[in-house]
């Protein structure tokens, strides 16, 4: 019985880390989702700096699925459908 | 892989020129990315008919010992909201080296973007879609006009309304703020027709937009195109 329950607890766990999503911060910041400022905008010359936090990451199999909260991926419909 | 993207506001011009400074940036190993699923068509409870993820995996892509995409940001789809031209800036904060499995986490860019023959004023006003452009892109200074405000213009200063059936040179020769376009049955009904009227004359007075009514077949008999999207 005990060793059934170790199996139980151990797929269990294994099976959590494969659905856990990972904050990778790649830069100290409050926000998790991309921040941008307009520094320059005039009518020759429009300059503004973007600041990536970092991403969520999903550990599928062998696989990292990584993304960006509140922006899009390269496989999105929408993403190929304008290009 | 995941894209950061913004429109940006730029005046009318032949081209833009885009130069992106990658002020930070860091590698982390060991990292295998998901491949793209397909999306395929999967009938789901009830019937219908939904496109579903469908594990699909590129061996030749995940041989080639180099960084994927092969640059850190673009500007695409250069267009135009009414007046205001628009560019789309892409970013790519993540490039993935599949043979090394390494990914290139870019953090803090710098963008500039200049302008071949630059004409007239980076932001146009775009009348009642105000709003939305200000909303829309990240350098549009809005007055703050909608379609749910009103323009103080009131009955003194009120805006027409009127159905057109004619487009000479494929085009309303009106002056038009807000154009509504119908199926003929809505102006054939009475009682529907009522209802499209108290709109426009409500943009009209409310608003002081001009408004222009056209119905659909007359669009299709004035016009050439291959489809309603193209005649539209």
């Amino acid at each position: 019985m005990k060793k059934y329950s170790l199996l139980f607890a151990k797929v269990f766990l294994l099976s959590l880390s494969a659905i856990t999503q990972n904050w990778v911060e790649f830069t100290a910041s409050e926000s998790v989702t991309p921040v941008y400022n307009v520094i320059t905008s005039n009518d020759t010359l429009v300059k503004f700096n973007v600041i990536i936090p970092g991403i969520f990451e999903t550990p599928i199999d062998t696989f990292n699925r990584v993304s960006i909260k509140n922006h899009t991926k390269m496989d999105s419909v929408v993403f190929l459908k304008c290009r | 892989m995941p894209i950061v993207s913004f429109l940006v506001a730029i005046p009318d011009c032949d081209s833009v020129n885009l130069q992106i400074e990658l002020l930070d940036s860091t590698q982390y190993t060991v990292y295998n990315i998901y491949p793209a699923p397909e999306l395929v068509p999967d009938t789901i409870e009830g019937g219908a008919v939904a496109l579903v993820e469908q594990f699909a995996y590129n061996r030749t892509a995940y041989k080639t010992d180099a960084m994927f995409p092969g640059n850190i940001g673009e500007a695409i789809d250069k267009g135009a909201i009414r007046a205001q031209h628009v560019v789309r800036v892409v970013l790519y904060p993540v490039q993935f080296n599949p043979v090394k499995d390494i990914i290139k986490a870019s953090s803090i860019f710098q963008i500039i973007l200049t302008f071949s023959n630059p004409n007239g004023s980076i932001n146009k006003d775009v009348g009642i879609f105000n709003e939305v452009v200000g909303n829309t892109l990240i350098n549009y200074n809005s007055n703050g006009l909608n379609a749910s405000v009103s323009c103080g213009a009131g009955l003194d200063n009120a805006g027409y309304w009127k159905w057109a059936s004619n487009f000479p040179n494929d085009a309303i020769m009106d002056t038009c703020d807000y154009l509504l376009i119908t199926d003929e049955y809505f102006f054939n009904e009475q009682a529907a027709k009522v209802y499209i009227d108290s709109l426009a004359k409500h943009r009209a007075e409310f608003n002081g937009f001009d408004v222009v009514m056209v119905k659909m077949i007359d669009i299709e008999d004035s016009i050439n195109g291959i489809n309603n999207k193209v005649l539209v």
